[in-house]
């Protein structure tokens, strides 16, 4: 939300947007280059699913999909801040991720529910946004506060 | 997210459809003016769900989170948002409002644990759930 209000509109809608596109997507590629050829577990204490080929799926899905957003609609970012960008949200989508799944699993649950059919409930959705909000606000603040007027 | 191949509970079509369906219609809300309300409509939606999962996990842990307040809480950090502009002077006021409502939020959650009688290790782990839900 302070991503939506923070910022002059078109930028906001722009930041907000390449958010979605970014994480969304990157958690979907990491899903199934994890299922596809996931063998290395990540963190398998606290979420034995998760692999290191899905986490290079996800970076790969996230650059793609940033360089998909400057072209169609983000082009007030460069691409050389923006394909950082991606892949460092990509990493924090991950500790987000994992940290839910800390969470699931001293609570007991699998899915904290099953909200939505194949991708369990609205915190599993959720998780990976959590510690990217504030990362993109901060660097949306600074970067355009010192380039625009 | 990131699961291995062999896991038995793959639903890769669900995950297909909800993504295909879901994205656009979550992109087309934020960058369509006239789509705004739907915006609106699905951060509601996601905070709400959102809070009542997490205060779902905090009562398997045998927490008592406050779940009307957190709502409250919740929807009162919502509306500032709804009605905040990016004007310097009116994002001030609104932090000192957001402020303003967390305390309030953190006082509240304390003062009706209290008068329930919780005993203190209950009251504090129910309490930080109720707000450690509403902040997150």
């Amino acid at each position: 939300m302070a991503l939506r209000v923070g910022f002059e509109e078109p930028l906001s809608a722009h930041l907000l947007s390449f958010f979605f596109l970014v994480l969304m997507g990157s958690d979907t590629g990491a899903y199934y280059v994890g299922k596809a050829i996931g063998k290395h577990k990540l963190a398998p204490t606290i979420s034995p699913g998760k692999t290191w080929e899905g986490v290079a799926g996800g970076v790969v899905a996230a650059l793609a999909l940033a360089a998909v957003a400057h072209f169609w609609f983000f082009k007030e970012l460069p691409l050389k801040w923006m394909l950082p960008l991606a892949a460092v949200m990509t990493l924090f989508g991950i500790l987000g991720d994992l940290t839910e799944s800390a969470l699931k699993r001293s609570a007991g649950a699998k899915d904290a529910a099953k909200l939505l059919p194949g991708h369990g409930g609205a915190l599993d959705r959720l998780d990976s946004l959590l510690f990217n909000a504030p990362l993109l606000y901060y660097f949306a603040h600074f970067y355009f506060s010192v380039r625009l007027p | 997210m990131l699961p291995l191949a062999e896991d038995a509970t793959w639903k890769p079509m669900n995950r297909i459809i909800t993504a295909v369906i879901a994205l656009p219609i979550l992109i087309a809300s934020i960058l369509i003016p006239s789509l705004e309300p739907l915006f609106v409509v699905l951060a509601a939606a996601a905070m709400i769900f959102g809070l009542y999962e997490f205060y779902i996990l905090a009562r398997k842990k045998e927490m008592k989170p406050d779940v009307a307040a957190g709502f409250l809480g919740g929807a009162a950090l919502f509306t500032i948002f709804y009605f905040a502009t990016p004007d310097p002077a009116q994002q001030r006021l609104d932090m000192q409002t957001i402020v303003l409502v967390i305390i309030g939020l953190t006082i509240g959650t304390l003062i009706a644990a209290t008068l329930r009688g919780a005993p203190f290790d209950k009251l504090i782990a129910s309490s930080g759930a109720t707000i450690l839900g509403v902040l997150t």
